[in-house]
């Protein structure tokens, strides 16, 4: 087991070495550098000379590549254009938040799925398995962005019970800030893992060993949690894992949104001011979060399906 | 033409303290913070390479300048200097310093500090150093008293030190930080910098040694940055914010029923659409005046800006000294505009793009408006939308065709916008490629000339040959657009754009 974690964690190391050759070459490659955006109209052609000298743009790309490369290897990720500060200290600040909001999410997204998708199952054809298929068909139509505005709307401004903005402090109010945005992403990603939820638990359950289950006298709540849901897990790991990516665009925007300080909102003020170094380690430690989350399924995968062997 | 703009619900009179409709923040009160949602985060407290408005415009809070803009937007009157005299052949001026001045860790303000951010301000290398160009050097006189030494006599020399880039700070703070200054500023103003979470946060702290008796009112100002206009809007509404800039013209109707004080500065912003003559036709005035025949001004002051807006009559904008609204704008003809086009090298129209940013509303909905009456004159208008930066960068270069965007001032003078465009040695015309001699004998005669009566003439002459040239189709004069909640009181921002959080309280 921690020989095969070992060798997935080596292969990342080329993925993410190209992840970064990919974003170091792409954000050169859009028309305006960080002396477009921090000049302004009154950018003169000495001024931009100054400002690309001071960050040493005005090097050949391939030389500012292994400038980047090299201060890499030993840690150093540069300093941001913007936020004169070294360009870790400023993602390592944020990155706990967009951590946070991401697991938020993904928890809430589960204790959403798992009643309504089970409850739909065991109904299926159903009144009930029609409202909650219709329900969760129409939620996921719903943009993010619209629903945060809503869901802040009517719980923040109206009913004044959740806060509008900010990231709280301490364990309890961060909880209570984060609530609106975990769930404006939570409902994006719910409908796939209701659907592929429901349609396995049906599978499951007309399966022969639940029918002997059944006959051998089980208690239907022990059915159902011991044997049902256990078995019904493994389709909902991987159309989670797959997701992972979309709830971390999810992040982009409603951080945005909702005024916090995460990684989702640096990402985007940074392509505007065009500060490299940011971009950078930003889609980076992004990267490096879904390498980390498809390693954590394959895992899964082990722990729930005793048949499924970890072999490199 | 309302040089300061009060809070208030009701409208009442520019710069006294507001009283909204609901009563609320009618009396001064002490104490408190107020909290301000603004769109991004600044660059920097450093005057010398500042770009970005919202720097500007923190910077005025945290320093004080020699002289300060009065609330009519025009008058000039004392701030650190309690008075000052230009020598008579206009070579030089001194300025007697306020005593007993202290920055806001208590170090006293010295004449060798005024001295230190003057000749930094005067720096022709330095990004506004153009503001300041007739000024050879500043001198320190005695422990009260510095001498500005120009060149020639210089007009604008009072206002350009009413702008932020003639603030004084701490020479001592500026030479520790060396270029981490701009994140260290130590400056005389109403508020000082506590806390800065990049990107997030800025926090200003009352300046306890401020040198007005009784002021400032507030504790403590948080600026906020929250990029999206609904969600700042919710913000207000929710209380998490007590005061924003930028507010969407279509939003302030809505705003104002929810009896949110809604402030508006007018005549210091004019969106234009800028022309880069290196493209033909664009090099035919007669093809320009044609196009710029071609704007409802009207419409889109009505539609886009929600009426908020009025149609421009000249490149400056109207609070501008020496504005004149009557050398023959154009207005909305579409006759008038076909005749120019036949009399042009291309009579029978042409095809050609403006730029918009993308996610600019306003911009994106007048451009419609005029792609719509073109049309009718035979003309193809292609709307491209550009991200804000990829377009700032087409633009600098010079490889647009046609842009619309807003200028506005930093100084009531005139010689800070005819000085860059109608003048083409220093940014190309601002990058139309207008080159006309006698525009720029104009400007250079207009900057040095004392008499107030000539100096008039002199502008209306150039605003005459901008609308008869039209290197710039002036389209509306916009407001600058602020809401606040009942609580604040005493806001009053100046067409600087300058806050004026020293006059400001919250009721609590």
């Amino acid at each position: 087991m921690s020989r095969y974690v070992g060798l997935r964690l080596l292969q990342m190391i080329p993925v993410l070495v190209g992840v970064s050759t990919v974003v170091f070459l792409l954000v050169r490659l859009i028309p305006g550098d960080p002396a477009t955006s921090m000049l302004g109209s009154r950018a003169t052609s000495e001024l931009v000379a100054r400002v690309h000298q001071q960050f040493g743009l005005d090097l050949p790309i391939w030389r500012q590549y292994f400038n980047y490369l090299g201060n890499v290897v030993r840690g150093n990720f540069g300093e941001s254009f913007f936020y004169q500060a070294s360009v870790s200290s400023i993602v390592q600040a944020r990155v706990l938040l967009t951590l946070e909001l991401i697991g938020y999410a993904a928890l809430l997204s589960l204790l959403i799925a798992f009643p309504f998708a089970t409850w739909a199952a065991l109904r299926r054809g159903g009144m009930a398995d029609r409202i909650i298929r219709l329900f969760f068909a129409a939620s996921l139509g719903m943009p993010s962005f619209w629903l945060g505005i809503m869901l802040t709307l009517y719980l923040s401004v109206r009913a004044q019970i959740f806060p509008s903005t900010g990231a709280g402090v301490g364990f309890q109010d961060r909880l209570w800030h984060l609530t609106l945005p975990a769930l404006t992403i939570a409902v994006s990603i719910t409908p796939l893992l209701v659907r592929s939820l429901r349609s396995s638990v049906i599978e499951v359950v007309a399966s022969d060993f639940v029918t002997t289950g059944r006959a051998a006298g089980l208690r239907p709540g022990q059915l159902l949690l011991s044997y049902i849901l256990r078995n019904s897990l493994l389709p909902l790991v991987t159309v989670f894992s797959i997701n992972v990516g979309w709830l971390i665009g999810g992040t982009v925007i409603v951080e945005q949104l909702f005024g916090l300080p995460g990684l989702g909102s640096l990402l985007i003020t940074s392509i505007t001011t065009r500060d490299y170094g940011i971009i950078q380690l930003v889609t980076l430690v992004f990267a490096l979060i879904v390498l980390m989350v498809n390693l954590l399924t394959d895992l899964a995968y082990a722990v729930l399906d005793p048949r499924v062997a970890l072999t490199s | 033409m309302v040089g300061a703009a009060t809070i208030s619900a009701c409208g009442s009179t520019a710069g006294t303290p507001s009283s909204s409709s609901s009563g609320a923040a009618g009396k001064p009160v002490y104490g408190g913070t107020l909290t301000i949602a603004r769109t991004a985060d600044i660059f920097t407290f450093d005057p010398y390479n500042t770009q970005d408005d919202r720097s500007i415009f923190t910077e005025m809070e945290v320093y004080d300048r020699l002289v300060k803009l009065g609330s009519d937007g025009k008058t000039i009157e004392p701030e650190l200097a309690t008075a000052w005299k230009i020598a008579s052949d206009g070579l030089s001026a001194t300025f007697d310093l306020r005593p007993n001045v202290q920055f806001s860790d208590g170090t006293p303000l010295t004449a060798d500090d005024v001295v230190y951010s003057l000749t930094r301000a005067a720096d022709q290398k330095g990004s506004w150093g153009f503001l300041f160009s007739p000024v050879t050097k500043v001198t320190k006189v005695s422990d009260s008293q510095v001498k500005v030494t120009l060149s020639k006599p210089f007009a604008p020399l009072l206002p350009a030190l009413s702008t932020f880039a003639a603030s004084i700070y701490s020479k001592a703070n500026a030479v520790k930080w060396g270029t981490q200054m701009g994140q260290h500023p130590l400056g005389t103003g109403a508020f000082g910098l506590q806390k800065w979470d990049k990107g997030t946060q800025l926090e200003l702290d009352k300046n306890v040694h401020y040198w007005q008796s009784g002021k400032p009112y507030l504790d403590k100002v948080v600026f906020k940055v929250v990029a999206d206009d609904n969600s700042r809007i919710l913000q207000l509404q929710s209380g998490a914010a007590d005061l924003l800039d930028s507010v969407p013209p279509g939003q302030v109707a809505s705003l104002k029923q929810k009896n949110f004080p809604v402030a508006q500065v007018n005549g210091s912003a004019v969106v234009s659409v800028i022309l880069n003559e290196a493209k033909k036709p664009l090099n035919d005035p007669n093809v320009r005046l044609a196009l710029s025949w071609a704007l409802d001004r009207n419409s889109i002051a009505q539609s886009v800006y929600s009426g908020l807006a009025t149609p421009a009559k000249s490149l400056l904008p109207s609070s501008t000294l020496y504005y004149d609204g009557n050398q023959q704008p154009a207005g909305y003809d579409l006759a008038k505009a076909k005749q120019y086009l036949q009399k042009s090298s291309v009579p029978s129209g042409f095809t050609f793009p403006v730029t918009v940013p993308s996610g600019d509303a306003s911009t994106l909905a007048t451009a419609q408006v005029w792609q719509a009456a073109l049309k009718q004159i035979g003309v193809t208008l292609d709307i491209n939308q550009l991200e804000a930066t990829t377009a700032q960068d087409e633009y600098n270069t010079e490889k647009y065709t046609a842009r619309i965007s807003p200028w506005t001032n930093d100084t009531p003078d005139p010689d800070e916008l005819m000085g860059v465009a109608l003048d083409y040695q220093p940014q190309n015309g601002l990058h139309t490629g207008f080159h006309n001699e006698q525009a720029r004998t104009l400007v250079t005669q207009g900057r040095a000339e004392t008499d107030a009566a000539k100096r008039a003439a002199i502008y209306s002459q150039l605003q005459l040959i901008a609308n008869q040239q039209q290197p710039f189709l002036p389209i509306v004069e916009v407001p600058r657009l602020y809401a606040a909640t009942a609580q604040v009181g005493g806001f009053a921002p100046n067409t600087q754009g300058m806050y004026g959080l020293v006059n400001v309280w919250k009721v609590h």
